[in-house]
């Protein structure tokens, strides 16, 4: 059914100042990821080190509900991505673009999409229906059903 | 290529409807770059060109996804712009079930040896030059690319596929000169006269990676068809990296066991390492055995052989990647026809590109 006119311009311009309001907030405020989520009281999601990866890296681009995964990192040669590879992927960041490019120039499955802060992570993860990314301090956070999780990441 | 190209646009319109997050879901990468290659010898394989390529990628819905690829090549310069789609497709997953499938439609690029679905793009081929035992430069189109349909069905790590469709031809002349040995064949690509059948392993670590294909090709009515089985394995740890994977030629008149011996086969293995983070060495072996060229075309002996050891690097800088790769090689059978007269039994090939990714 149709939503009536009004109604649809009222979500997107509650929608509008909801972001504007997020992001002048983050932007003011310095951002303890665990601390926000904590007190959405979201759930918390385990990975093992291989999902992640298979996650990131474009090679897996379902959940297992069947929704499409959207991937949120920083740029790819900066401080904050390299620790995340690091940290969590265990990778190098050339293995890392490699992998990506073959999966984006085979036509495979699409890239990711690029963030240049946490406060614009923040602001993109709310946004997108089951979107997954991270934040400076590695903190994985993904958006599931419109609340943000934090994910637990186990070694395999 | 014109009706692809509005198909591709078009349908991604019908199936959007109300959904406007299609900007959101609207990807575009590409490269420019530069590919120089000397060689000692006058051949088709000594093609130094500039590399542009442009990536377009829409996610139309969750299920829905259109896939384009456009690269200006010698190919698309010398025999037509409709060889710049290296593919196009229009693909529908469906992941809710407990098999999860993909279906392709469009211009699709096969795969064939651990490769052939990445070696026209510089950011992601094995090497400036790829291995001419397994993915031969003269057949840069039959073998590669076609119009029709894909279906892949995910079992776990295992990923079972099947492709029908019309190949596509670049130089009919020389492609039937290279299959058949002779230049007045003609090959009549048709839709059905190429399928390939493929078993794939890739296990979320990524460490590993197992390709197979069996592909069956028809040139044309008259000809027996020929089977091209391929097999690779890959293993990279971030730090070593090692693969190997072969092709084996079937005509129809031979049996895969009987005539297992007699039938024609190329091999490549590739070990590499990794220096630094952005430093990569590697060394390839690639021969191509049993051709039985001189059999039937009365060539010389040296040019039924390829022989192929190769040194080569990559640097990357950021979004810049450099390569340098130093050829030595013997023989000529993964040259073009109108080359076979070269001086093949010892001679070098140095190639090196640049290409930057936006």
């Amino acid at each position: 059914m149709d939503m009536p006119h009004e109604n649809k311009k009222s979500n997107v311009l509650r929608s509008v100042i909801f972001t504007i309001s997020l992001t002048v907030t983050l932007w003011l405020l310095p951002v303890n990821a665990a601390d926000l989520i904590h007190d959405k009281q979201a759930n918390v999601t385990d990975y093992s080190t291989g999902s992640l990866k298979a996650i990131f890296t474009r090679k897996r681009v379902f959940w297992g509900n069947g929704e499409r995964i959207r991937v949120f990192t920083k740029p790819v040669n900066s401080i904050e991505h390299r620790l995340f590879l690091n940290q969590w992927l265990g990778i190098s960041t050339y293995r890392y673009k490699k992998l990506l490019k073959v999966q984006l120039y085979s036509g495979k499955n699409s890239g990711v999409q690029i963030v240049n802060s946490d406060q614009q992570m923040m602001v993109s993860l709310l946004n997108t229906p089951y979107a997954i990314g991270y934040m400076a301090d590695g903190t994985v956070i993904q958006n599931v059903n419109g609340e943000l999780e934090l994910v637990v990441i186990f070694y395999e | 290529m014109n009706k692809l190209l509005w198909a591709l646009l078009l349908i991604p319109t019908l199936v959007m409807g109300d959904d406007h997050r299609w900007l959101d879901d609207f990807t575009v990468n590409g490269f420019i770059g530069y590919r120089y290659i000397w060689s000692s010898n006058n051949t088709d394989l000594k093609q130094s060109y500039p590399e542009l390529g442009l990536v377009v990628d829409w996610d139309i819905s969750d299920n829905f996804h259109t896939f384009t690829q456009l690269n200006l090549n010698p190919n698309a310069v010398d025999h037509g712009i409709e060889h710049a789609l290296v593919y196009g497709f229009v693909d529908y997953s469906n992941t809710i079930k407990e098999v999860p499938f993909r279906i392709s439609l469009g211009k699709l690029r096969h795969q064939f040896g651990l490769h052939n679905d990445i070696i026209h793009n510089p950011l992601t081929r094995p090497g400036v030059i790829p291995p001419q035992a397994v993915t031969f430069n003269p057949v840069n189109a039959t073998l590669t690319s076609g119009y029709g349909a894909k279906l892949e069905v995910w079992l776990g790590d295992w990923v079972v596929g099947y492709t029908i469709d019309k190949f596509v031809t670049v130089d009919e002349k020389v492609e039937s000169q290279f299959w058949t040995g002779f230049d007045f064949v003609e090959i009549d690509p048709k839709f059905g006269n190429h399928m390939i059948y493929t078993l794939n392993w890739e296990p979320d670590d990524l460490d590993w990676k197992l390709r197979s294909s069996m592909t069956h090709i028809k040139f044309n009515d008259d000809l027996p068809s020929i089977d091209i089985g391929a097999i690779g394995i890959e293993y990279d740890n971030d730090d070593w990296s090692a693969s190997i994977e072969t092709v084996i030629l079937k005509p129809d008149d031979m049996e895969w066991f009987e005539d297992f011996n007699d039938l024609r086969f190329g091999v490549s293995a590739t070990v590499g390492k990794m220096v630094t983070d952005q430093w990569h060495v590697y060394v390839n072996y690639n021969t191509y055995l049993n051709s039985a060229l001189s059999a039937r075309a009365k060539v010389d002996e040296e040019i039924d052989k390829w022989r192929d050891f190769n040194v080569g690097t990559s640097y990357d800088i950021e979004d810049v990647q450099l390569r340098l790769e130093v050829h030595k090689i013997s023989g000529g059978r993964a040259l073009n026809p109108k080359d076979w007269d070269a001086k093949t039994k010892s001679w070098w090939i140095v190639g090196t590109s640049v290409t930057y990714q936006f």
